[in-house]
């Protein structure tokens, strides 16, 4: 807060004094309306690129769209045909499966490593702790190269398979969920466990029975978060999925999915490629929206209750 | 007396026997026959027993996806066999070419690349069986395409100007497309460019008198160019230095060194070229001719050829740049090339893909399976050419040549493929083209 | 999500790890003894899988140092397909799009996440909230395009000569405008981590005790004087905990700054308007066509990245500690 600044003539009368305060207060409170209107301007200039982006999605893929283009696999066109380019029930399909699969290993996993962040102490149970937190911006790419690098070599005889795919998401995800998990099982009230120590109970005890519980929306919202990353990321899977023009539903294959379909189409050969790759931005975006929105309504209601 | 000239014929004759035994077999070496199965124009089937365990491979150059994925989409519907995968164009020609040397199991069976393999640069290997690249190597030309230079300047837009363009295309000769790219010419309204497009006029008022004057803005030109690698690229530079020797020693594949301040922006394929030409004023660039058949909105310049002629790249004049070579090869680059060939129909940068796979096929059923599926790319069927051929028997890969953005090879070239493709054999030496199998 | 993270030795509540080692509560640890080792095994396999992961990223790195030596830092000439291998210019033009992307969203990011947390009704904040992380889930290959097509006519013609006009033509808006570029790279990067930004900076002003607020007013304060004075420095940890998630973000978008950047990576930036390229960008173009040291080189890229990212966790991480300290 401001302090009055004691500059005043000892022989002011009490109505200047008066004055001069409410000089400064009207001054304090136009600077502070102007700087309001930039701050709420911000808001606008945040939504600006927003809706040039929603605009152009919208706009560009809604005339791609129809029930053809959802349940039709891909297909290649041919200069006298060039919008024969099918649908795209291959990506979907290859997303659903490799998205499943990763979050489904990556959920036990993570939660898990969050577990054992929390118990985690001294010098070398710190540094794992900070570490982590570091993997949650690490850039996405760099596990597509583990993979590519470590595994694609070794494990998958150098072929794409979608498998290679689920490890990448996988391993993007764990960091993610264990670090939520980790910060909602520290929020949880100290009285809870406490009481719960009081009755008896071992540590496992209270950390399955009381804090997993007690943090479970916190953990949700982390999950949701992690799977509206991974549903919507390229640069993991971009190196080693291959491009599948079938929908394999055997994880093991190679596989497409609807962000590397999107990348794929937009520097596609022919203009109806390039159109259909916003018409998957689109579903991929309302998707991912409304996951998104689940996460925040499951969370704004845990913080009421 | 007598035995003297006895001796000297049987001398003579020796003399002569001697040098047939030396000379014919040299002769026979140099123009090796091959018998030729007439019966093989129609064959497009593999015997079940010759059939791969899994499909076979085949990636590389994604110059070729376009006539590849198609024509191998309807191979193997004919073969409900094993026979060929899915075409997969994202590997790039260099791994088109790399993955097919090696040992007897290379990672892809058939490597595409927009420019064969040289004992050079990135490509060096040691070999196995002989010695030299040809001993060890099949190398064929399975596409023909062309370069379009296409170019994005705002000042051209006006209706008016529009409509003259349309008799008139903008036209480069091959020195100034060859100086623009080396950054020596820098301005749209240089004078040679000028002079070269005449017709391309706007009427201007400078003080009180109206005057004509050439329509090129006086903006620098911005230069696009493909990220390194590129087979777009090596066709390109490999025109550049026949008409440009000075700005352009050799083809290679990097990309375009700028020369003055002005950078050069690299993009990924054609689809990136026309995005960012269109969003950039007054840049000039270059597209793979199909792409240019199948995109409206990409202005195409025309280039005039080495008779003088200026052409835009489309069908006939691609086909004319082909035809016109005469004495192709595989052997060298000048062999190869069919850039900037004299012809008044000929566009003058033009050229071919390859596909490349190993002599000595340790796997037999992969080898057959991979030369039969080579001679069927390479050749037409002549069966429905017009409408749709696909569902036609006896449709050949070129068949989808000319609907794909295209051409199609001629027959020389057709028939050189199915030659160098006789030389692919097993490791008993058996030849595996050939319909027995 | 808030970063806190206890950094003194002080034990968090129901923790019995400094309780067992007094004789009389050794029957707690021992009965929980197969909890104990299960998290010790726990905390092996986590450092096995950090181990693993980096030390891969350091040995594909390896035969790039080893082909370029201590050059790698110095040159500017990088050209995979050549074999050059300098990332000076790469590892300036990952700072200089960085920049200028923290440049937009902070101010922009943290404004947006106080207007939406304080400035307007309640019911208003998740409708406004889900509105701007829709940003955060637009795939990085659309932002590319939109760059390109949408945008780039717009700095081509009227931001970067408006730049040029305003500064007179001084160095970091000199030189050839092309609409593409370093300028253009860091704005839409900045979108793309916009919503990062004004997410968790939104929780970490949530997170702000409400009678800290209300006192606030009570002592007379203007709304400014609450959110700049009060709430800002209350949720300082969670702020910085997002611009350094959005950072992380930038230094590691591949596909869409590979569209934007033009490609260039042979030379020192000297103005905003230049074309560029990233560590990032360059690993996912070259990527595909590289074999044998070109792998190698860029394995070091993925190095350089990756230290680049932990430094800059690093520094939040003490400016926050050091608030910490002080407070």
């Amino acid at each position: 807060m401001t302090t009055m600044t004691s500059n005043m003539p000892e022989t002011d009368s009490r109505l200047d004094l008066q004055q001069l305060m409410r000089q400064k207060y009207r001054r304090r409170v136009i600077v502070g309306n102007v700087i309001l209107a930039f701050v709420m301007a911000a808001l606008v200039v945040a939504l600006i690129p927003l809706l040039s982006i929603v605009i152009s999605v919208i706009d560009r893929g809604s005339k791609v769209l129809s029930t053809a283009f959802l349940t039709q696999v891909q297909q290649d066109p041919f200069a006298f045909d060039p919008y024969a380019i099918g649908g795209i029930w291959n990506a979907i399909v290859g997303s659903l499966v490799m998205d499943g699969i990763a979050i489904g290993a990556a959920i036990p996993l993570g939660i898990f490593s969050g577990v054992i962040l929390s118990d985690a102490k001294g010098k070398i149970g710190t540094t794992i702790h900070r570490i982590f937190d570091v993997m949650i911006g690490l850039p996405s790419i760099l596990f597509g190269l583990f993979v590519f690098f470590v595994l694609l070599g070794p494990v998958f005889n150098n072929a794409y398979s979608g498998m290679a795919g689920v490890i990448a998401l996988t391993l993007m995800s764990i960091p993610l969920i264990a670090v939520a998990t980790e910060s909602a099982i520290s929020a949880v009230p100290p009285t809870l466990n406490e009481a719960g120590l009081a009755l008896g109970a071992l540590p496992s005890r209270v950390m399955w029975n009381i804090k997993l519980p007690a943090a479970r929306p916190a953990i949700l919202t982390g999950v949701l978060l992690a799977l509206s990353r991974a549903v919507g990321e390229t640069a993991p899977v971009l190196f080693v999925i291959g491009q599948s023009r079938e929908a394999n539903w055997n994880p093991a294959a190679e596989q497409s999915s609807l962000p590397t379909l999107t990348f794929q189409y937009l520097q596609g050969f022919f203009p109806s490629q390039r159109e259909a790759a916003w018409g998957i931005a689109l579903i991929l975006m309302t998707v991912v929206f409304l996951v998104n929105l689940t996460s925040r309504i499951i969370s704004a209601r845990s913080q009421r209750g | 007396m007598k035995k003297n000239l006895r001796g000297s014929i049987g001398m003579a004759v020796a003399v002569l026997g001697l040098s047939a035994s030396a000379v014919v077999p040299a002769l026979a070496a140099t123009a090796p026959t091959y018998t030729i199965d007439s019966t093989m124009v129609n064959d497009l089937t593999i015997k079940a027993a010759n059939a791969p365990t899994a499909d076979i491979t085949m990636g590389g150059s994604s110059f070729v996806s376009n006539l590849l994925t198609p024509a191998l989409a309807h191979y193997k519907a004919i073969n409900t066999e094993k026979s060929v995968a899915a075409y997969d164009g994202t590997q790039g020609s260099t791994n088109g070419r790399k993955k097919v040397t090696g040992a007897a199991t290379p990672a892809l069976n058939v490597g595409f690349s927009d420019f064969p393999l040289e004992n050079s640069g990135s490509d060096t290997f040691t070999y196995t069986v002989g010695s030299g690249l040809a001993s060890n190597f099949a190398q064929l030309p399975v596409a023909l395409g062309g370069v379009a230079i296409t170019y994005n300047v705002p000042a051209l837009n006006s209706s008016a100007l529009q409509k003259l363009l349309a008799k008139n295309p903008l036209t480069l000769t091959g020195a100034q497309v060859g100086k623009i790219f080396a950054q020596k010419i820098t301005k749209w309204n240089d004078a040679s460019i000028c002079a070269t497009n005449k017709t391309l006029t706007v009427k201007v008022k400078v003080g009180n008198k109206t005057v004509t004057q050439c329509a090129l803005p006086n903006e620098t030109i911005h230069v696009v160019s493909r990220t390194a690698g590129s087979g777009t690229t090596y066709m390109f530079k490999d025109y550049l230095s026949k008409v440009d020797a000075t700005d352009f020693a050799s083809a290679d594949s990097a990309v375009f060194a700028k020369t003055t301040g002005i950078d050069i922006p690299t993009v990924g394929n054609s689809a990136a070229m026309a995005t960012q030409i269109d969003a950039l004023d007054n840049s000039i660039g270059y597209v793979e001719y199909g792409f240019a058949a199948v995109t409206p909105g990409v202005n195409v310049a025309s280039i005039v050829n080495a008779s003088g002629v200026a052409v835009q790249p489309n069908a006939t004049t691609v086909a004319a740049a082909a035809a016109a070579k005469t004495g192709f090869a595989m052997d060298t680059l000048a062999h190869r090339s069919l850039n900037n060939l004299t012809g008044k129909t000929v566009y003058p940068i033009t050229g071919y893909s390859y596909a490349i796979l190993l002599k000595e096929q340790s796997n037999r059923n992969n080898g057959i399976t991979a030369v039969k599926v080579l001679d069927y790319l390479t050749h037409q069927g002549g069966a429905g050419t017009a409408g749709r051929p696909f569902t036609k028997a006896g449709t050949f890969g070129q068949d989808y040549a000319a609907v794909t953005g295209y051409v199609a090879l001629p027959k020389s070239i057709q028939t050189l493929a199915r030659n160098i493709l006789l030389t692919v054999k097993d490791s008993n030496n058996a030849v595996l083209l050939n319909t027995s199998n | 999500m808030p970063m806190d993270q206890s950094t003194t030795s002080t034990n968090a509540a129901g923790d019995l790890s400094n309780v067992s080692s007094s004789p009389k509560f050794n029957l707690a640890a021992r009965g929980d003894g197969r909890y104990n080792i299960a998290m010790r095994i726990g905390q092996a396999l986590l450092a096995i899988f950090i181990i693993v992961f980096f030390g891969s990223i350091i040995i594909q790195s390896i035969p790039g140092w080893q082909s370029a030596g201590f050059g790698f830092f110095t040159s500017t000439d990088w050209s995979n397909a050549d074999f050059k291998f300098g990332a000076l210019s790469l590892i300036a033009g990952t700072l200089v799009t960085t920049f200028i992307a923290l440049l937009f969203a902070v101010p922009v990011g943290i404004s947006a996440a106080l207007s939406i947390q304080f400035l307007l009704h309640r019911r208003l904040r998740v409708l406004f909230s889900s509105l701007v992380e829709v940003l955060a889930i637009v795939p990085s290959i659309v932002f590319g395009v939109w760059g390109v097509a949408v945008i780039s006519p717009w700095t081509q013609h009227t931001l970067e000569p408006f730049l040029r006009d305003i500064s007179g033509g001084a160095p970091p808006f000199q030189g050839e405008i092309y609409g593409i570029g370093l300028l253009l790279g860091g704005l839409v990067l900045g979108v793309m981590i916009l919503p990062t930004v004004v997410a968790v900076s939104r929780d970490a002003f949530a997170m702000v005790p409400q009678t800290l607020i209300e006192g606030a007013y009570g002592l007379g304060a203007t709304r400014t004087q609450v959110l700049f004075r009060v709430a800002l420095p209350a949720a300082r940890r969670g702020v910085l905990g997002a611009v350094t998630l959005g950072t992380g973000r930038a230094l590691g978008e591949t596909v869409a700054m590979a569209t934007i950047l033009g490609g260039v990576t042979n030379k020192f930036p000297s103005s905003a308007f230049d074309l560029g390229a990233t560590l990032a960008s360059t690993i996912a173009r070259d990527f595909l066509e590289a074999t044998g040291s070109q792998v190698g080189a860029l394995g070091s890229l993925a190095l350089i990245l990756t230290v680049i990212v932990f430094v800059v966790n690093y520094i939040a991480r003490k400016i926050i500690t050091r608030q910490a300290v002080t407070l």
